[in-house]
């Protein structure tokens, strides 16, 4: 720092406006702070990754790839005429227009909260100090009170192959694409790789999907990537497991699965293999704290990594979903308050909007056992629902785990169609301690996906309408 | 079998936990009832815990330099077996009853490992909010589930919250070869001290200084030394002693107490001086209780007993705590003058220096006299400018002229 630049005083600082970042910055005004926050893009970054690259702009590609699909599938059930032919030029523009109104609309809450926003890039000079530089512009220098910390993570690139943008793309890139491929090699059976290639299979790509594990999904429990596995089949969608992506060559990637060389032809190559946390440029040594394993910062319950400073979202350990970032982003901001907080939940529920929808909240049975408990499991297979039936799509189950003795549930997983909108009754019944009792008793409407919760439930307690139990 | 959970014992007033300073016993341990189990350090004192019963211990709730909140459990004793049955002591999870585990990072709201904690999320913030531990708890609602209410009711019941010293962020990683500084923690004592300084802080005070002719003082002081001879060690302090005492007497409210929480303010009838101490533990306040009831030999008798048992750490509780107005002798040290911090929730501290020779006017001359020099500082929210002057004229009039003293009534 050159003597004689004065550093402008800031109450609360917050580093990077994706959800985790808007969210503090907004509990922050809420309980009267004084909040600058900083994104490298500057006002553009709002949103972040989820909201402009990410989270959003996928599931926009899933339902119009699904609506698409399931167009051609209804042929047989009522539905006459050619399969509509999928125009990735004028998505884009569609998703553009999603995105700038969603992103708009957190820019109006910071502007109507009072944040400012400013756009560069932060590094930190000192326990107080930061230094942020503008793509354009002279430096400027803040002095802050306290600081949140909330700058996301990146796509893992892979050496092997080198990202260009054009071929090798990163998920980023492959939501941004303005032509179907004919062709597709996904290197990563996450949740990411397993989205994206079922969506780009369901538009016309001939998919193969490369991951170094023995199964997709290697993150979750195996019997709720099961029904995913046999309908990605059915998608057409190749699975390579226990292979490794080499290099991309004359049009193909080279994959060693065992002992056997392949070439695996693909027009595109989207390398989904994980995310790291952006960590390693911020000065951090200048603030007085070091990053752990990984990359990923430590942090008490209210996660400060130490007084004045807190951590956030993907930078922290545990899932790296934006809901956790928003639920931590308020615990943050209220700790460097001054008020007690705690990050505590019994679940975070984590989805994956694949072919049925995977969605799990709390324990699964084994981890419930691990910790000492007595459980007792409830699985109903999704084909005895009838609102399945009817949506074409009875794959998939709901499972429940209780404690044997109280019936307090400890976990609700479900594969199935809208798991993703059912796991947030599940996450309230764990929160609230419910019972698979409470849950039996309470009416559920006929004939929904969501009955299928409370049929679970009632198989539990040994009464199932609906199913054998 | 039987099992006894222990838990750290309300040691005293205001004082919500304590630090170990060291355990007495192993686990397998047989000790026997009254036993000293674990040395603590509340911010007041050290004191050995005994046991409770004969028994077998069991397992220790926490490690030497843990602060424990009152209430925590301590050691687990099993009464039901001995070593004389050439039993080893029993495994832990061998219990049908368990007895509860630390919860991890002592967060309320988390898992006690066998069971789930039935709470919801409002449940578990009121009880963050409140300091309220909730594996502590037993829920009134079905199943064990904890209410808002069980909370409540044991906020209103419970020891009064920790406050909350953020314990729980990541402690700073080592930085191997950096020794330019040693980081501590603040604990014990020294604790106590940098929070009672802080609530000082807190309470807007002004202070009166004066010098005052201390011959005549001197020359009582030699006189009475001479005539208690050997019956106790006389400093000046007790002489001192008395003169704010009866200065107290004309000046009632500056023996007093306030509670801005509570909106009101208590005057004290008795005199209940607290002496600050410095120790090598650090800072140390025992209070003379009944000052107003002690002869001259008395309270020198006492300033003593008092002054040996801070520095071995051996004060009881009921020794350090009550105080109605406190009297620092920095001058005990070589400071000539200074500005004393009122020990809250008291509302005046006096200090006095240390006498030196200095010109005075006297008789309309200058003339060489032994100054002695008083530094009195107030609570201003309860005393004003004036009534504090009247407090220090009194008292630096009495100082001038112990013979003074012979008039107050006792």
């Amino acid at each position: 720092m050159v003597v004689g630049e004065i550093a402008e005083a800031v109450d609360l600082l917050v580093v990077g406006a994706g959800p985790g970042g808007y969210a503090a910055a907004l509990r922050g005004a809420q309980l009267g702070r004084d909040v600058t926050l900083v994104d490298r893009d500057g006002e553009d970054g709002v949103g972040g990754v989820c909201l402009r690259v990410g989270c959003v702009p996928s599931k926009a590609l899933i339902e119009l790839a699904d609506l698409r699909h399931r167009t051609a599938a209804a042929t047989g059930a009522g539905l006459t005429g050619a399969a509509p032919a999928p125009d990735l030029a004028a998505f884009q523009r569609h998703r553009a227009v999603i995105v700038d109104r969603l992103t708009g609309g957190v820019r109006g809450l910071l502007r109507g909260a009072g944040v400012r926003v400013i756009g560069g890039t932060l590094r930190f000079t000192r326990p107080d100090q930061a230094v942020v530089e503008p793509t354009s512009g002279p430096p400027r220098f803040l002095e802050f009170r306290d600081v949140v910390i909330a700058t996301g993570s990146r796509p893992v690139p892979l050496p092997a192959l080198h990202h260009d943008g054009v071929v090798v793309l990163d998920s980023t890139d492959a939501l941004a694409l303005d032509a179907v491929p004919d062709t597709a090699a996904i290197v990563g059976a996450g949740y990411i790789g397993v989205e994206l290639g079922t969506a780009l299979a369901k538009l016309g790509t001939s998919v193969t999907i490369v991951e170094q594990g023995d199964r997709i999904l290697p993150t979750l429990d195996a019997s709720l990537a099961r029904p995913v596995s046999r309908r990605l089949a059915e998608l057409g969608v190749d699975v390579l497991v226990g292979a490794t992506a080499q290099a991309y060559d004359c049009g193909a990637l080279v994959v060693d699965q065992g002992a056997e060389r392949l070439d695996v032809k693909a027009e595109k190559v989207i390398v989904a293999v994980g995310r790291r946390p952006n960590t390693d440029d911020l000065g951090l040594d200048r603030l007085g704290v070091t990053p752990g394993p990984g990359g990923l910062l430590p942090v008490g319950p209210d996660r400060l990594v130490r007084p004045r400073v807190a951590a956030i979202g993907d930078v922290t350990a545990g899932p790296a979903l934006a809901h956790k970032a928003y639920a931590e982003a308020g615990i943050a901001a209220e700790a460097l308050s001054g008020r007690r907080a705690a990050f505590d939940p019994y679940g975070i529920p984590a989805v994956v909007f694949s072919d049925p929808e995977i969605a799990t909240v709390g324990l699964a049975a084994d981890q419930a056992r691990a910790e000492g408990l007595h459980v007792k499991i409830s699985s109903i297979p999704m084909a005895a629902n009838g609102r399945a039936a009817t949506i074409g799509s009875p794959a998939g189950y709901a499972q429940l785990v209780a404690e044997a003795d109280t019936g307090a549930l400890l976990g609700v997983h479900v594969v199935g169609p809208h798991a993703s909108e059912l796991i947030a009754e599940g996450t309230l019944a764990i929160e609230l301690g419910a019972t698979a009792e409470d849950l039996a008793e309470t009416i559920h409407p006929h004939p929904t996906i969501a009955e299928h919760l409370e049929e679970a439930a009632r198989a539990m307690l040994g009464r199932p309408i609906n199913s054998a139990g | 079998m039987t099992d006894l959970v222990f838990r750290l014992p309300d040691v005293g007033e205001g004082l919500a936990e304590a630090e170990i300073v060291e355990w007495l016993v192993k686990v397998g341990d047989q000790v026997r009832a009254d036993q000293p189990v674990v040395t603590v350090e509340t911010a007041k004192a050290q004191v050995d815990l005994p046991a409770p019963a004969d028994g077998v211990v069991r397992s220790l709730e926490a490690a030497a330099a843990d602060v424990v909140n009152v209430g925590s459990p301590l050691f687990v004793l099993d009464t039901g077996a001995t070593a004389a049955a050439g039993e080893p002591a029993p495994d832990a999870t061998g219990t049908a009853d368990p007895t509860p585990s630390r919860p991890a990072a002592g967060v309320p709201g988390g898992r006690n490992g066998r069971r789930r904690l039935l709470a919801a999320p409002r449940t578990r913030r009121l009880a963050l909010e409140l300091g309220i531990d909730l594996t502590e708890l037993t829920g009134t609602g079905p199943h064990g589930r904890v209410t808002p209410d069980d909370v409540r009711s044991a906020a209103e019941t419970g020891p009064p919250a920790p406050e909350p010293d953020h314990p729980t962020y990541a402690a700073p990683a080592a930085q191997p070869g950096e020794s330019e500084v040693d980081v501590r923690p603040l604990r014990g004592l020294r604790r106590q001290i940098a929070r009672s300084m802080t609530a000082a802080w807190t309470v807007p005070q002004i202070t009166e200084f004066r010098e005052v002719d201390a011959t005549e003082l001197l020359r009582a002081h030699r006189d009475l030394r001479s005539t208690v001879g050997d019956q106790a060690r006389l400093t000046l302090l007790p002489l001192l002693v008395r003169t704010v005492i009866a200065a107290l007497r004309r000046h009632p409210m500056v023996n007093a107490t306030i509670d801005m929480a509570a909106e009101q303010w208590t005057v004290h009838h008795r005199h209940h001086l607290g002496i600050a101490t410095a120790t090598q533990h650090g800072l140390i306040v025992p209070v003379l209780q009944d000052a107003h009831r002690l002869s001259i030999v008395g309270l020198a008798r006492e300033i003593v007993r008092l002054g040996e048992a801070a520095r071995t750490r051996s004060l009881s509780v009921e020794e350090t705590t009550g105080g109605t107005f406190t009297i620092s002798n920095f001058g005990s040290y070589g400071t000539w003058l200074g500005t004393p911090l009122v020990n809250a929730p008291q509302v005046a501290i006096a200090g006095f220096g240390r006498v030196r020779d200095a010109v005075l006017p006297v008789a309309g001359a200058p003339a060489v006299r032994p100054v002695l020099p008083i530094a009195v500082s107030a609570d201003h929210r309860l005393i004003d400018g004036d009534q504090l002057g009247g407090f220090v004229n009194t008292l630096a009039q009495l100082v001038s002229s112990p013979l003074l003293l012979l008039g107050e009534s006792d």
